[in-house]
């Protein structure tokens, strides 16, 4: 089998996707997608302070747990594959923060969740108006760099 | 628009600029996605998280590692002393909702099968299209044939 037909594979497979998809999935903004669960997991609002302090708590614990007195008592209660499963995802939780903050696309879907699923209405006017003249500008500057 | 030009009270006004900033930041993802279509979003970033290729294992090992981290701490108040002296009380409870919020996150993906078919399509789409092995091809065909049996679930339920 040759390197083209795997790729068709792959294609047909990945339309196959995309139809299924687009069959259960709503048009609109949802809070049951993936975007949605990560929101969640990110504090919803609050998802841009998360952000850091996930990052700086799960680099805090992670040397927390380097230090002998933290390790031996732990591996009274885990196994050492389940430490090691542990630490591997605080390393991932601090390139996922890392990944996301530096994401504008990925900022810009948190921003329309908030506005769409969580509740702004104590939100003020000025902040609203903020937001909107940053989006303004982000918009402005991908025109910009059309040109 | 200028804030004075709507003549509403507050509560329309917030609504109408919430409504037109909504637009504002679709239209962004949408320009963002025709200017760089190689740029991550977050279903990807979700899928990396998640040991990218292993993901339908690490749901459930992220979920379960998560709750024993929690009961451990609980457990043993020498470990928890031993966390609090090095992280302190702010960033160990910020650790411990972290924790909690990853098991509500592999759940929340593990138990929808969109959200599953959305990772499966983060997993074909950055497959690296130079391995070339027999079981990756049964494992595309596998994948097919229950997509297929997907869709065609979904018609017959019409």
């Amino acid at each position: 089998m040759d390197t083209k037909n795997r790729d068709q594979l792959e294609a047909e497979l990945l339309e196959l996707i995309e139809q299924y998809l687009k069959k259960i999935t709503p048009d609109h903004c949802d809070d049951d997608g993936i975007a949605a669960a990560a929101y969640f997991l990110l504090g919803e609002v609050f998802f841009s302070d998360s952000l850091l302090t996930y990052l700086q708590a799960s680099a805090s614990a992670l040397a927390a747990f380097a230090r002998d007195e933290v390790h031996v008592q732990l591996k009274k209660h885990m196994h050492d594959y389940e430490l090691y499963i542990l630490c591997d995802m605080l390393k991932r939780m601090i390139e996922f923060c890392n990944r996301v903050e530096q994401n504008e696309k990925i900022i810009a879907q948190f921003d329309q969740l908030r506005f769409e699923i969580s509740d702004t209405s104590n939100m003020s006017l000025e902040t609203i108006l903020h937001e909107r003249t940053k989006y303004e500008w982000l918009l402005l500057g991908l025109d910009l760099n059309t040109y | 628009m200028n804030v004075e030009t709507v003549n509403t009270t507050g509560d329309d006004q917030g609504k109408y600029f919430v409504k037109e900033l909504s637009q504002l930041i679709d239209m962004f993802i949408k320009e963002s996605e025709k200017k760089d279509s190689t740029q991550k979003d977050i279903v990807y970033s979700v899928y990396e998280f998640l040991g990218a290729a292993g993901y339908k294992e690490f749901l459930t090992i992220y979920s379960f590692t998560s709750a024993f981290a929690l009961s451990a701490f609980s457990m043993n108040q020498e470990a928890r002393d031993g966390l609090l002296a090095v992280m302190g009380e702010e960033y160990f409870d910020y650790f411990c909702q972290m924790l909690l919020s990853i098991i509500n996150l592999c759940n929340k993906i593990n138990t929808s099968e969109m959200n599953m078919a959305g990772l499966d399509k983060a997993r074909w789409r950055c497959c690296r299209t130079d391995i070339l092995t027999i079981e990756c091809i049964k494992e595309i065909k596998k994948e097919m044939l229950m997509y297929e049996c997907r869709l065609k679930c979904l018609k017959d339920n019409l």
